[in-house]
């Protein structure tokens, strides 16, 4: 094989590369927009699995799937979650509170109040966006206060009120009846 | 919580306080003890991350100029062949000898850099995608082995 016969079968090879990668941007550029909510689709995507952490109002760090800056100059947050049904729980939206809370006071940028989980099905891959309120700091806080209260050992912790959870957990054996658990207040 | 307290304590993770509210005795197991998981747990786990790599990929290709903390998939060549492989010594070396001294060469090597994300990311489906893309790669990898050789001499 001559020089230039490598060198024209790299350019051909470089081209259609080329043209292959237009047509991949192009198709997932497509996808977004099918799954994006209205008030997403003027957004630009800023952030993307980026950590955060915050001194104030006590030690935090968290890592955000995605984040979108609206013209008005509002970060909306983004959860990314498998799941075989669109739904959201109250976990998702600790999560993105959480993550508002490390962002507002790590970089002093606003974020809404409304973020978004994103929910793909595990086989068809179909994604939809489920708007979230998100609680306020002081909830944020409290919730930091009685994670170290349980760490510390300074308060019993409460299992789980959905008994369906704790067929896949790994602690079951260990979570007896010796275990005291109170309702919550 | 004040300041000089909290400096001294490990961050909370957000997701830590995600743990909590599913299930505080759990959580509390989990922070005393570490994560404990059946197969089925650690295959859903295995699963979420593939995703979230998924849908990183793809930010990047609607955004370039994004932010994150996680590195770019950036060079295809790597995933293919191995970081320390002898064919991914041959394309460095034909990147960095044969490119790189030419303006041509260097608008070439960009090509490459934006375009990888996008093949790195076909790639990462599967196995068998890897091991096709690795023969088709053999003889470019030939081809710019000859080229190091030839300037060489």
């Amino acid at each position: 094989m001559s020089m230039t016969n490598v060198l024209w079968a790299g350019l051909l090879a470089g081209l259609l590369l080329l043209l292959w990668r237009a047509h991949n941007r192009g198709r997932v550029r497509r996808a977004e927009r099918a799954w994006k909510p209205a008030s997403l689709k003027t957004a630009v995507l800023e952030y993307a699995e980026r950590t955060f952490l915050t001194e104030h109002p006590f030690r935090l760090v968290a890592k955000i799937d995605r984040a979108y800056r609206t013209p008005s100059g509002l970060l909306v947050l983004t959860e990314l979650k498998r799941r075989p049904r669109p739904r959201a729980y109250r976990s998702d939206i600790v999560e993105l509170s959480a993550q508002r809370v490390a962002i507002e006071n790590s970089i002093s940028q606003r974020v809404a109040d409304v973020a978004y989980v994103v929910v793909e099905h595990p086989l068809s891959k179909m994604r939809t966006p489920i708007p979230v309120q998100l609680l306020g700091e002081s909830e944020i806080v409290a919730l930091a206060q009685r994670y170290r209260d349980i760490s510390a050992r300074r308060t019993i912790p409460i299992k789980a009120a959905r008994h369906a959870l704790c067929a896949s957990c790994g602690y079951k054996t260990q979570c007896g009846p010796k275990v005291l658990a109170v309702s919550k207040v | 919580m004040d300041g000089t307290r909290t400096r001294r304590q490990r961050a909370i993770r957000a997701s830590d306080l995600a743990r909590l509210v599913v299930c505080e005795q759990k959580a509390a197991f989990e922070d005393r003890y570490g994560e404990r998981q059946d197969a089925r747990s650690a295959r859903n786990i295995d699963e979420g991350n593939r995703q979230h790599a998924a849908f990183l990929r793809q930010a990047f290709l609607v955004n370039p100029a994004l932010k994150s903390s996680e590195a770019k998939p950036w060079c295809f060549a790597s995933e293919i062949f191995g970081d320390f492989a002898a064919e991914t010594e041959d394309l460095r070396g034909f990147r960095d000898r044969v490119l790189r001294p030419y303006a041509v060469g260097r608008k070439i090597i960009r090509a490459y850099y934006r375009m990888s994300p996008v093949v790195a990311a076909w790639l990462s489906r599967s196995p068998t995608q890897r091991a096709w893309m690795r023969v088709a790669m053999t003889p470019v990898v030939w081809a710019a082995r000859r080229f190091v050789r030839h300037v060489d001499d």
